[in-house]
């Protein structure tokens, strides 16, 4: 049995424009000691995919399809049961180590917090656990750094912290929401290499979220890419990113500032703007952005089709049928 | 970051000379108005006929602080009218505290019609006109000392609430919050471990200039007659006499305005330092 399986996974708001469409007919699959990316540029619907696994979303979501974890769905689950679930089994860490930490309460206590509140654990046994994970993050004197503040730490110092406390009660399934977003490169590099690492020793299933496909490169067995609120294109992430399918996957690819070659007049930039999400076009999301466009790409959206080499999908008109 | 150099843990409320000073001074006014009543010669409400009426203060007749327009001793009035004042401030402060900051984070952190309708019944007490509470209160419960302390009680929490409630709002928005909630806390749990420790400031400032407030409306319902009454009294109602013969008898002003402003000016400066003392970042910001 998969860790997590999403299955046509629909966000909707209502808004006063209409009804806001931010996530449609998302499936995902992840087993133990996968990584999974989730590539998308601002608004394709990645970090709602994330929140609503998480049971974040807000109260004006209306949220359909199936996310199970383990086998449990996890939608419409009582706050109690979801509260025994998140932390313990379902680890998650955020983009901006600076925020997601309390200011207001030493390293060692938030620590603790997440131990006692699942494991009934003691204080004192809490921060045995809680150093020993610090260590295992890479902070070297865990003891002492249990009690001081959040302020007291840099930024990678922080995200390792966050890593720490999600992992803490030994979860299955990590989510990391741009976890490096808003680090230094340098910084960027070994928090990539951490995660790699723990994921292979504590056997999690990992979700990466980014827009960032360096990152995706780098860690990711496979990665889907997301826009518009749907997945366009999934697969291995070495094929997906050396021969890459979907024309927003390669306009993304085209994009990126590369060092070799003469130096172009200009960055790549794919054309237009994201779709308004209460206002998507009856065919194709991408297709007034796109180059290839034909007529079919507005009459009709085209269909999450796997293709011949099986361990790929794609949604575009253009290509041939499996 | 450097090779982390290990700092010391926080320690609240190290010796540090702002806090140890106005604490002390309180402590002491505090203490005097317990005990003081018993050590004065002369009783608070008792007239004085060997001396005559308002004399100034002075060693010799045993009257430290003088005595009021009716011959007694001031200084066995000041220090039992502390007594009540400090208890007005102590009540509404604990009001405030337990009420007004769970009230509004709990408001503030559930939101929607729970918070609507909590915020409401602040609303509906707010719009009845204090006066008139008090004056019913004691129409129906006949005039008692209690009342002030149910009056006074009842709205110092209203203004704490709100502000609470706003502080709240905000902070749910924080992604520590976000990260609590992932982590399997329960909203009680989060309001006491994540919310109200990022309330502390606020609320403390907000304590600190409450205390005056309420020792003032005690002061002033005395001197509509709703609250002490004769011979019994406060900070408050003291001080009324005393303007009243500011020109000939200054004493009856001075001393208990000096004792009033004194407290004020050591729970202010109290409230200060405690807000900095627990400021994890404190020394970030200076």
């Amino acid at each position: 049995m998969s860790v997590l399986s999403i299955k046509d996974l629909d966000v909707r708001y209502a808004s006063q424009q209409g009804v806001v469409q931010a996530v449609s007919e998302v499936s995902i699959e992840l087993d133990a000691g996968e990584t999974l990316g989730v590539v998308g540029e601002s608004g394709s619907g990645k970090s709602q995919t994330a929140l609503a696994i998480m049971g974040l979303l807000g109260g004006g979501a209306e949220v359909g399809g199936s996310i199970r974890f383990s086998g449990r769905e996890l939608l419409g689950l009582a706050r109690k049961d979801l509260d025994a679930i998140r932390g313990a089994d379902i680890g998650v860490v955020f983009q901006d180590p600076m925020s997601s930490l309390n200011p207001y309460l030493s390293v060692g206590l938030q620590l603790a917090e997440v131990l006692i509140q699942h494991r009934g654990a003691s204080r004192a046994a809490a921060d045995a656990e809680s150093a020993r994970m610090l260590d295992a993050v890479g902070i070297d004197r865990a003891a002492q750094r249990l009690r001081q503040y959040p302020h007291e730490f840099s930024g990678g110092m922080r995200q390792r912290v966050t890593i720490a406390m999600a992992l803490l009660c030994k979860p299955r399934l990590l989510i990391a929401d741009e976890p490096t977003t808003a680090l230094d490169v340098t910084v960027q590099a070994q928090i990539l290499d951490l995660l790699d690492q723990l994921r292979a020793s504590m056997n999690l299933a990992l979700i990466l979220i980014t827009h960032d496909l360096g990152v995706v490169a780098e860690v990711c067995e496979r990665a889907v890419v997301m826009y518009a609120g749907r997945i366009v294109e999934a697969g291995a992430t070495r094929t997906l990113l050396r021969r890459p399918l979907h024309p927003y996957t390669q306009g993304l690819l085209a994009s990126r500032p590369s060092l070799r070659g003469p130096r172009p007049e200009s960055l790549h930039a794919i054309p237009g703007q994201p779709p308004n999400p209460a206002r998507l076009p009856e065919g194709c999301a991408f297709a007034p952005r796109c180059t290839l466009r034909i007529a079919a790409c507005d009459a009709r959206r085209p269909c999450l089709e796997t293709q011949q080499d099986v361990t790929r999908a794609c949604a575009c008109h253009l290509l041939p049928r499996a | 970051m450097n090779a982390p150099t290990v700092r010391k843990t926080p320690a609240p409320l190290r010796m540090n000379p702002a806090v140890i000073v106005p604490a002390a001074v309180l402590a002491v006014i505090i203490l005097l108005s317990i005990i003081g009543p018993w050590l004065s010669p002369y009783p608070f409400d008792a007239i004085d006929f060997d001396s005559d009426w308002g004399t100034g203060p002075g060693l010799a007749h045993g009257h430290v602080f003088g005595t009021d327009e009716l011959g007694r001793d001031l200084f066995a009035r000041t220090l039992y009218g502390g007594r009540l004042s400090l208890a007005v401030g102590a009540v509404s402060t604990l009001v405030s505290l337990v009420i007004g900051v769970s009230w509004g984070a709990v408001a503030g952190y559930f939101g929607g019609r729970l918070d609507s309708l909590m915020m409401r019944l602040v609303d509906v007490l707010y719009a009845l006109p204090f006066m008139f509470f008090v004056i019913l209160l004691m129409v129906l419960f006949g005039r008692h000392l209690l009342l002030i302390f149910v009056a006074i009680g009842s709205v110092s929490w209203l203004d704490m609430a709100r502000i609470v409630r706003g502080q709240t709002l905000s902070l749910r928005q924080r992604e520590f919050v976000d990260a609590a909630v992932v982590s399997g806390l329960g909203p009680i749990a989060i309001i006491r471990r994540h919310i109200v420790p990022n309330l502390l400031g606020v609320v403390i400032v907000y304590v600190t200039l409450t205390i005056p407030q309420v020792i003032l409306v005690e002061s002033f319902l005395s001197f509509l007659g709703l609250g002490v009454q004769e011979p019994a009294t406060s900070w408050g109602a003291l001080v009324n006499d005393g303007a009243r013969g500011m020109e000939s008898t200054p004493w009856g002003l001075i001393f208990p305005a000096t004792f009033l402003a004194l407290t004020l000016l050591c729970f202010n400066l109290l409230g200060d330092a405690l807000r900095d003392a627990l400021d994890p970042q404190r020394g970030l910001r200076k």
